[in-house]
């Protein structure tokens, strides 16, 4: 990970230099306003986490802090930060258009999407194209939500589409084509990209992406969204080529995404060591390194931080499904039902809230329950990361393979980096003989996840049965490779090669194998 | 003529002046237009004009209707007598000067020899007692009381026989809607001498749909055709020429002999430009094709003046809208300048349609609503407004109108069209098809509806008799490429390439830029393995497209079409290029997925084939040939997989 050593000279900086903490908390006040100007309210959400999360002084929290607060034009002359003119730029508009802006941005928050936009139609600004192009994608999903009706429903998956998006990518083509390139909003180039991944153009999405968070940092939903593109770690270093690295910002997004493609690397953590002692009560952080060890099959650990996390921020259900997850693995229904329980009394309707409750009852062996709950998580949000993927697992141990089929099939639809859901396809085909489709999904998973040894064994096992031992001998030995003298593997080894006849091989593997089974 | 012009002011009376003015049945609001319009001749007229403010102020005194053209004279005092006369003007020009004889003066200016001439020249007071009948009957009229006209009308006929007043009687039963009546009357007084009574007459018997007897009375050729017609009318009316010609014309369209009928109404407008019905008639039934529209109006004479300039900047925006759309910027910009048309319906649904050609149906639906918020039954616009509607799948809207046109013009055939789209796109193909046959047997002319009869079938796949319907219109509609283009679509759905392309060059041959023509033409020569041409097609198409500045939907089949060429023509990239494009800019389609997933499979791209062919699946779940492709793909992908590892 060389990008990642690049980006450390600059970290060593951020740590003492305080003057340096004073201008990112600046650029942080200042992103939550333009942010939530834009109703990007997770986004906004994010960046008060972070900016409560800044290791300040006390001396600092003083009297210009409240004068910033009120006045932000006071925000403005004081930060000397380069793009400043460029920030400020971005609010630029007329009176009239103001005021419409004032009423469409009421209308937004109201949930009036239609009305948002309708009031916006002659805009011109880039801030109004952007609300209006924002609120007409939000009405197109909240009415494509409408149409799919019950999950996993005849109307449910991509034959009702979001039927704006084509609109919009049309729209801001139109205006990316009509102005000068330097010229560009990065909040359009970021709404640009979110809707053409939601139209399953990721490729084209990357580039407005890269240009959006070059032009605005402190948008973390268009990081969020550039994460999103990166499906294999080998894209990385290029698209961190493209953005300044020294960035804080960059940072964050190489360890969240490092995450996503479980890179339990020690560069990674050493990047995260870097951001948690300039954020040191950021919980997001505190998180992420719970995710890695999760990742990293280090249970204990993560559990730990995640305690850690609930002590300080008991209502925080961001990420919980993924703690009770790991209380899944671990088997600990005590503390499962508690995280339910305390989830629950903060918000039951909440798809995180769902997911820990269903997981609680899948523990119990309880697989309808935990079924009804997961759809109760997916009705409320059909994008939910994990609920797709259990679900199917459920629907694996209920033995309805086509529903689980459909609900892996959606978690990859979700997100294309879950692992569990490439291997569970494989799994749930391999169950019905299909070994042409379980081999495809396998294989996914493999190029996901190379160095486990899980993937490469399933891989062999799908070339034993497509009757192609040669390969399968391949997969078994690359699989052998990563893991310790498993005796399965080596049992299956010595029978392949006794079955391509060579006698001599499979004479070695079966003594391996006897001495794996004496270890042991 | 001038001087038969001049003379007869003269001896014309007031009533008939009036009743003169009324020859026009059909444009009853032009009248006031008329009456302020500026008189070339006007100091011929001195000695009627003088006359005319007594006799108003007689028999009006009580009334403030401005339909009267005497009483609005009077609520003009600086100019009266100008005012007042105008109306006067356009009958003595427009009917006398066409006679069938030498005789013709005498009878076709039906009051001049019995209701002594003079009358108008004196005293109100010394109005005699059928001339102030006349009055009354024309104010009756005027304000639509058809039985105290007929019961006035017949009782002044009867008192002076004169076949002024029975000719007038005539035009009261027209107006009633009486045709055999008023045709009766005009056969009876033996007035068929009068060119504008044999006007009339063909008129009640087209209305009658007496077609043959109707061109038996205003002839089958136009008798002036060589007489130097180059004056204009002078007072800005119709000459009754062109009226007789369009007639003709209307006659010959409704015996199916669209030659014969378009000649006619071209030869209307040759005679006088103002014949906007003529000219109404070539365009809305694509009498002409694309370019002789252009032709024909540069040939048509427009005079000098600013008038002729405004008529003609109108006819343009009038005109199709494949060519020349930088003339028909022009012609708008113009009259949005200089005349202040800006907010005229008829300028803004021109540029509808112009919107509707490049396919930009938003837009286009933006301007018809505010047309119609101004006019909520402008027929002539709502075909337009329905094709949005449709095609932006507007259901309720379409409901909505609907309803509306049903319960307050249940007459009219666009009613029963708007019916019918309504029920075409909630797929109820069955009533659509009713209400579209119900339109068309109104007006057998109706293109829209002929053509929404032949979608029903070709919806259903009935494509036997969705050609037949089609070929009707195409009949219909010979200036128009639409009912070939759609001919041709139906044998391209049949796979019978050779008709198809028989039909879309006919097609081809009436316009030639319509980027949907040119995408079927290359789609026909792409299943006749002409693949070099078939691309140089969709190129074109798209260069039309383009130049037309259309939506994506305009090019998005255009695009598939290419990128299927080039897979074709195994030129992977392109082809590749070409898909990804059109699935960015558009909805998704299954079977651009397959054909992507053909060229990844080709390109050895197995995982990305299969991932192809699944998307195409999870859109059209039920298509056997992508669950066949998507089995190869799997199958290939454990041989690359095999074959990798191998090496």
């Amino acid at each position: 990970m060389n990008s990642m050593a690049s980006g450390n000279e600059g970290g060593v900086s951020l740590q003492v230099d305080q003057t340096f903490v004073g201008q990112l908390r600046r650029d942080l006040e200042q992103a939550f306003s333009i942010l939530s100007e834009r109703c990007l309210y997770e986004s906004a959400k994010w960046t008060a986490e972070a900016l409560n999360g800044l290791d300040l002084e006390d001396g600092d929290n003083s009297v210009d802090d409240i004068d910033v607060m009120q006045d932000a034009s006071v925000l403005r002359t004081q930060t000397s930060y380069s793009d400043e003119s460029d920030v400020s730029v971005l609010d630029r508009m007329s009176g009239s258009e103001r005021r419409k802006y004032t009423l469409a941005k009421a209308c937004f928050d109201c949930r009036e999407y239609d009305r948002a936009t309708m009031f916006l139609d002659k805009c011109t600004s880039p801030k109004c194209i952007f609300l209006r192009l924002y609120s007409k994608y939000i009405s197109g999903e909240k009415k494509k939500e409408e149409q799919s009706e019950v999950i996993l429903g005849p109307l449910d998956g991509d034959s009702t589409p979001n039927k704006e998006l084509a609109l919009i990518i049309g729209e801001l083509e139109q205006y990316f084509r009509s102005t000068d390139r330097l010229k560009h909003d990065p909040f359009l180039l970021y709404l640009y990209g979110v809707v053409l991944i939601k139209h399953k153009c990721e490729k084209a999405a990357l580039e407005p992406l890269v240009r959006s968070v070059k032009l605005y940092p402190y948008n973390w939903g268009a990081w969020l969204e550039l994460a999103a593109c990166v499906s294999t770690i080998d894209q990385l270093p290029g698209i961190l080529e493209q953005i300044p690295t020294a960035h804080i910002m960059t940072k964050m997004f190489e360890v969240v995404t490092s995450q996503e493609l479980f890179q339990s690397t020690d560069a990674v953590f050493a990047t995260l060591s870097q951001l948690e002692t300039l954020f040191p009560s950021f919980q997001f952080l505190k998180v992420q390194r719970a995710l890695l060890c999760y990742h990293a099959l280090e249970y204990n650990e993560s559990e730990k931080l995640f305690d850690l996390v609930l002590s300080v921020d008991p209502h925080r259900l961001d990420d919980m499904d993924m703690y009770s997850n790991i209380l899944y693995v671990t088997e600990q229904k005590a503390k499962l039902a508690y995280l339910a329980q305390l989830a629950s009394s903060t918000d039951k309707f909440r798809p995180e809230t769902c997911c820990i409750i269903a997981n609680y009852y899948s523990l119990k062996s309880e697989h309808e329950k935990a079924v009804v709950y997961y759809r109760r998580a997916l009705t409320l949000n059909r994008n939910c990361l994990g609920a797709w993927t259990l679900m199917g697992h459920e629907y694996v141990e209920l033995k309805n393979i086509r529903a689980a089929i459909e609900s892996y099939r959606r978690a990859i639809g979700v997100n294309s980096k879950d692992v569990r859901a490439w291997y569970g396809l494989g799994q749930a085909y391999e169950v019905i003989e299909m070994y042409y489709y379980s081999f495809f999904y396998y294989q996914r998973a493999a190029a996901l996840k190379p160095y486990d040894h899980r993937m490469w064994v399933a891989l062999g096992n799908c070339f034993e049965k497509l009757q192609r031992p040669t390969e399968a001998i391949k997969a078994y030995k690359r699989a052998l490779s990563l893991s310790e003298m498993d005796s399965s593997i080596l049992q299956k080894l010595s029978s392949l090669h006794a079955s391509v006849g060579d006698v001599a091989s499979a004479a070695r593997y079966s003594q391996l194998c006897k001495e794996a089974d004496a270890q042991s | 003529m001038s001087s038969r012009r001049s003379s007869q002011p003269f001896s014309t009376p007031l009533p008939t002046s009036r009743s003169g003015a009324q020859l026009r049945p059909e444009s009853n609001s032009e009248f006031v237009l008329t009456s302020s319009a500026s008189l070339p001749d006007a100091p011929a007229l001195t000695s009627a004009r003088s006359a005319s403010p007594a006799p108003a102020g007689l028999s009006h005194n009580s009334s403030i209707l401005s339909i009267s053209p005497i009483a609005r004279a009077i609520q003009i005092p600086s100019t009266p007598q100008s005012l007042s006369a105008t109306p006067l003007v356009p009958t003595t020009n427009n009917v006398y000067p066409f006679g069938f004889g030498s005789d013709m003066e005498a009878t076709s200016t039906p009051v001049l020899n019995s209701s002594g001439p003079p009358s108008g020249l004196q005293e109100p007071d010394a109005l005699c007692q059928a001339d102030r009948l006349r009055l009354w009957r024309h104010d009756a009229l005027m304000q639509h009381q058809y039985q105290t006209a007929v019961f006035i009308g017949d009782t002044v006929l009867s008192i002076t026989d004169d076949p002024n007043d029975a000719f007038w009687l005539a035009q009261v039963h027209y107006n009633t809607g009486h045709y055999a009546r008023a045709r009766q009357l005009l056969m009876r007084q033996d007035l068929d001498r009068s060119a504008s009574c044999r006007y009339l007459a063909a008129l009640c018997l087209t209305r009658l749909s007496k077609w043959d007897e109707a061109l038996s009375v205003i002839g089958e050729s136009n008798p002036f055709q060589n007489e130097d017609d180059s004056y204009a009318t002078s007072d800005g009316g119709i000459k009754l020429e062109a009226s007789m010609c369009y007639l003709r014309g209307i006659i010959y369209s409704n015996q199916n002999n669209f030659e014969k009928a378009k000649d006619c109404y071209k030869e209307a407008l040759t005679v006088d430009i103002k014949c906007y019905e003529a000219f109404d008639e070539l365009i809305t039934n694509s009498l002409m094709t694309p370019v002789e529209e252009w032709d024909f109006l540069s040939s048509l004479r427009f005079d000098d003046t600013e008038d002729g300039e405004l008529v003609k900047l109108l006819y343009t925006t009038k005109l199709n809208k494949y060519y020349n759309t930088n003339r028909f910027f022009e012609a708008e910009k113009h009259l949005q300048t200089k005349y202040n048309l800006e907010a005229n319906s008829d300028l803004i649904q021109s540029r509808a349609e112009l919107l509707f050609v490049q396919c930009r149906f938003r837009q286009c639906l933006e301007l018809c609503e505010k047309v119609l918020e101004r006019d909520q039954f402008k027929f002539s616009i709502i075909p337009l407004y329905l094709a949005c509607l449709h095609e932006l799948e507007k259901k309720n809207k379409l409901f909505l109108i609907a309803h509306e046109m049903a319960e307050n013009h249940p007459e009219e055939p666009v009613t029963w069209l708007t019916v019918g789209v309504y029920y075409l796109s909630i797929h109820k193909i069955a009533e659509a098809r009713r209400f579209f046959s119900k339109a068309s047997m109104m007006n057998p002319h109706f293109g829209a509806a002929w053509i929404g009869f032949a979608h029903t079938f070709a919806v259903e796949g009935e494509h036997e008799q969705a050609v037949s319907a089609y070929s009707t219109a195409a009949r219909l509609f010979q200036g128009t490429h639409l009912p070939s283009l759609f001919l041709g679509m139906q044998h391209l759905q049949l796979h019978n390439f050779t008709l198809a392309e028989e039909y879309l060059d006919a097609s081809y041959s009436i316009c030639k830029t319509d980027p949907l023509l040119l995408n079927e033409m290359g789609v026909v020569l792409y299943h006749k393995n002409q693949l070099n041409e078939a691309l140089e097609f969709f190129f074109k198409a798209l260069k039309v497209a383009d130049e037309l500045d259309s939506d994506t939907k305009a090019w998005v089949p255009i695009k598939i079409n290419l990128g299927h060429a080039f897979r074709q023509l195994r030129r992977w990239p392109e082809a590749l290029e070409h898909f990804e494009e059109v699935l960015r800019v558009s909805k998704h389609e299954p079977e651009v997925y397959s054909a992507m997933g053909l060229v990844n499979l080709q390109l050895g791209r197995t995982d990305q084939a299969v991932i192809n062919f699944q998307e195409a699946l999870s859109l059209a779940p039920n298509d056997p040939v992508s669950w066949d492709l998507l089995k190869r793909a799997l199958e290939e992908n454990v041989n690359s997989m095999a074959s990798k590892n191998a090496g």
